[in-house]
């Protein structure tokens, strides 16, 4: 029971775990960066639902709608501006960079919003529903579906439009693509910002559910980290695959060792899937 | 003004020139030798910090400059070395000038065995490894309270030096370690390791096909960026006298290392020095003056040194090649 | 006559494919090998497992009498076994002296930095280089880049030495002068194995000849038996020896 109890928790985190994933999973397959910035952009997200909540009332499960253009456009414009420059580069120049851009965003949202935390308080709770036994927290579950639910349009995007089928391309083959005529800086630019979206999504759906802080940033890009490299970079499989895994294994350490120990735990993971398949689970790219 | 320089060296004939570096490197060390003299404690503390990032820098060389995988371990085995000689000391169990080496080797011998299987990973899979590594380190201290002292870190007893201040005591091992890792570096950049390291930075698998055992060189420089970390990472230990988790196993200090190193020059002998001076400039410039922005000026310092200057400073005294 | 080198049931797979099918050869020492067979034969991939650049599914493979197969490439490096790439595998930013010096240091034991960078000067020499020692490599021309890799293989002082298509894109008096230079080194008594597509250097430099198809070894033997050998024309030419008729000189017709 106690492990049902468990596991039910781990997939219900575990679909916030893909969210927090997909925006970094896209930008590191499909660009070869690691964006070091996505933890701030998630914070970034919390905050403008929770102003939008506190401000006008728009609940963090819709606010997505308005968060999302908006964090595609700062992702669209530090890519295009200042990420673009350095494409072609070894990772520690990449890596590099994306550190000192996410110092300048983690200390501005500092010096914004303070360290304080702050929580989305809804005037009538979310209940907590009982099933079989079974304690299943209603605001997380609308969490889990709404993230399933922006997975899936990202599925139909990149599948089914013009420029999904040319971001595929370029993460396929980036010269090939340039040959059929994609504009690839344009394609790069456009990844960019759909990750920096999702994350902010990401960040809503987050604030529903867990304090908010710049503090914390760390924290959702090591999630990240190792959503993508225990799933895998091969798409959004990947993400699906990596978050729904690490919230289970992390629910089920919690069982053994305590709450103390998941982020310990998910680093342990990082580290066992680098040495034995660092393509992860469903990775097909054997990104460098 | 570079040109004048360039000249300057060109114009000294080549078999004299080695006897000028040796004869400019004994005035630097000599004033080294000499600063306690004529500074104040804070300067004292600016100045042993300034040695402390050149180990750094020097130690990042190794691994992320003369081989050419992008570590982003140093904090790992900074904080490593730290906790294992302040865990030695509050229990005294070693004497303070036993720290730095106890340090150094556990951060030596835990490079060693995690070196060989991380090292099998290239790019972007070895870098988000060496991560790794540091934020499990950095778990592991937060966790392991009956040892480490969980969050609440480590207070150090104080080190009584018998016939300087504790500042200048601490700036000497600190010289005393920074000179080491020189002559290190300097060692090894003109020995067939070093040659070994430039081969597989350039082609890994035209160095193995020459003969050299590529796994073991990998480890072999890992291990020399591990070492002297921790070596420093138990001295600042002592120096500070409190440590805890976030303190040293910061990943600022992993990120630190590299950029001291670009800003210098990578995989060259003086570079990471240069590098690691210029930095410290930078950061007490800023911190001095930008108290609630210090970070976010640090990252426009960086973003502006990784798109404007990725070769570093000695790149503009292109005559002397390596 | 003592056998230098020899593979026995040499195999490798690739998933389902097999890329090296059941080999077995003998390599006297002095003996100069052509490798032939048709594009995608298995050539390049038993030259790997020679190296040591990939492990074998199957089979042995000795040298001087000692087992090689599953050790690493450096080791098999250092115990006497040279080779070139098909694309040339230098250190790009290293000057062609210190290219061929680094070789002279880890297999070919020269002692010290010193004695390599002799060594090193002599091998330039021996390939045409002299000169052109502290050109970085990645700035030569693509003639010089393959001597230059040659030039790296004789500094490690090589019993057996493996040339991979090490004349492709070669023309005029670069060929001739490379033809004229492996066989000063075979004459030298350098016991070398050569995967060639043009059939005239494989007839006139080679003592033997083996030829694979579809990582089976399907002929072995003098040259001349060879270039008649009807497994052989048809390996080669498939359906078009029916047009042009089954003869030796429809394999040299076809491989200028």
């Amino acid at each position: 029971m106690l492990f049902l109890q468990n596991l039910i928790n781990g997939l219900l985190l575990g679909g916030l775990y893909i969210c927090i994933a997909i925006g970094f999973s896209l930008i590191w397959g499909v660009l070869n960066i690691i964006n070091l910035v996505h933890g701030s952009f998630i914070v970034l997200g919390s905050y403008l639902a929770f102003y939008a909540f506190a401000l006008f009332g728009i609940s963090p499960f819709i606010a997505p709608i308005f968060i999302m253009p908006l964090m595609f456009m700062v992702g669209y414009a530090l890519q295009r501006g200042v990420v673009n420059r350095v494409m072609d580069k070894p990772v520690l120049i990449t890596l590099t960079l994306t550190f000192g851009i996410d110092l300048i965003v983690n200390n501005s949202l500092l010096w914004a919003f303070t360290a304080n935390f702050r929580r989305v308080v809804f005037p009538e709770p979310y209940k907590t529903l009982e099933l079989a036994g079974l304690i299943i927290p209603t605001d997380r579950v609308f969490a889990m579906l709404l993230a399933l639910f922006l997975t899936v349009l990202f599925y139909i995007l990149l599948n089914g439009s013009r420029i999904g089928r040319a971001i595929v391309a370029v993460r396929n083959d980036p010269e090939t693509a340039i040959l059929m005529g994609v504009d690839v800086k344009q394609i790069y630019a456009i990844t960019f910002g759909i990750g920096a979206a999702f994350a902010g999504a990401a960040g809503s759906l987050l604030s529903a559910v867990f304090p908010i802080s710049p503090i914390v940033s760390g924290l959702y890009l090591g999630k990240a980290f190792v959503v993508c490299v225990l799933g895998g970079l091969g798409g959004i499989g990947g993400a699906v695959v990596g978050g729904l895994t690490l919230g289970v294994i992390e629910s089920l350490a919690v069982m053994v060792a305590g709450p103390e120990h998941t982020v310990l735990v998910g680093f342990l993971v990082l580290l066992a899937v680098l040495l034995v398949k660092p393509t992860g689970i469903v990775g097909k790219q054997g990104y460098e | 003004m570079v040109r004048l320089l360039r000249v300057a060296i060109d114009s000294v004939p080549a078999h004299l020139r080695v006897k000028l570096a040796a004869a400019i490197a004994i005035l630097i060390l000599i004033g080294l030798l000499a600063l306690p003299l004529f500074l104040d404690n804070y300067f004292m503390r600016l100045a042993t910090t300034m040695l402390m990032y050149c180990v750094l820098a020097w130690s990042w060389n190794f691994i992320g400059g003369f081989i050419g995988y992008p570590s982003f371990g140093i904090a790992a085995f900074f904080g490593f070395g730290a906790y294992v000689g302040a865990i030695l000391l509050s229990l005294k169990l070693i004497p303070f000038w036993l720290s730095p080496i106890a340090g150094g080797t556990a951060a030596l011998i835990g490079a060693a065995l995690i070196g060989a299987p991380i090292l099998r990973l290239r790019g972007h899979y070895f870098a988000v490894a060496s991560l790794g590594i540091g934020e499990v380190f950095r778990e592991v201290a937060m966790s392991w309270t009956s040892v480490t002292g969980g969050g609440m870190g480590i207070n150090l007893p104080p080190t009584r030096p018998a016939f300087l201040t504790e500042q200048q005591l601490f700036y000497y091992a600190m010289l005393a370690l920074t000179v080491v890792t020189f002559a290190v570096t300097l060692t090894v950049a003109r020995s067939k390791l070093g040659v070994a390291f430039r081969c597989i930075q350039q082609n890994e698998q035209a160095a193995n096909m020459i003969g050299i055992n590529t796994t073991l060189i990998k480890v072999i420089g890992f291990m020399l960026s591990a070492g002297f970390p921790g070596a420093a990472g138990a001295l600042y230990a002592s120096w500070v006298g409190y440590i805890d988790p976030s303190d040293v196993f910061d990943i600022l200090n992993s990120i630190k290392a590299p950029v001291m190193v670009l800003l210098g020059g990578s995989g060259t002998v003086l570079g990471p020095a240069i590098g690691a001076v210029v930095y410290l400039v930078f950061e007490e410039v800023v911190w001095r003056g930008f108290l609630q922005f210090h970070s976010g000026i640090l990252g426009f310092i960086i973003v502006a040194l990784v798109l404007f200057m990725p070769s570093g400073v000695t790149s503009l005294f292109r005559g002397k090649a390596r | 006559m003592s056998s230098l080198f020899q593979t026995r049931n040499l195999s490798r797979s690739f998933g389902g494919l097999r890329a090296v099918s059941d080999v077995t050869i003998d390599v006297p020492a002095g003996c100069v090998m052509g490798l032939i067979g048709p594009n995608g034969a298995g050539k390049t991939t038993l030259v790997n497992l020679i190296s040591g650049a990939l492990k074998p599914s199957a089979g042995e493979i000795l040298f001087k009498g000692q087992r090689t197969d599953g050790l690493p490439a450096y080791r098999i490096a250092r115990l006497g076994i040279a080779r070139t790439y098909q694309i040339v595998q230098p250190f790009p930013k290293m000057t062609a002296l210190e290219n061929v010096a680094a070789a002279a240091i880890f297999a070919g034991n020269a002692g010290s930095l010193a004695r390599a960078n002799r060594t090193a000067e002599e091998q330039l020499e021996r390939v045409g280089l002299n000169g052109l020692g502290s050109v970085p490599a990645a700035s030569l021309s693509l003639g010089q880049r393959k001597r230059l890799e040659l030039a790296k293989s004789l500094a490690m002082k090589p019993a057996l030495l493996l040339l991979d298509e090490v004349n492709a894109g070669l023309h005029g008096s670069e060929l001739s002068e490379a033809i004229a230079l492996i066989r000063d080194l075979a004459k030298g008594g350098l016991t070398i194995i050569i995967i060639e597509h043009l059939m005239k250097v494989v007839v006139s430099l080679c003592d033997e000849i083996a030829v694979l198809h579809q990582g089976e070894l399907i002929a072995r033997g003098p040259s001349s038996v060879i270039m008649n050998d009807d497994r052989v024309i048809e390996a080669y030419l498939g359906e078009r020896y029916s047009k042009q008729g089954r003869t030796g000189n429809a394999l040299n017709h076809a491989q200028t």
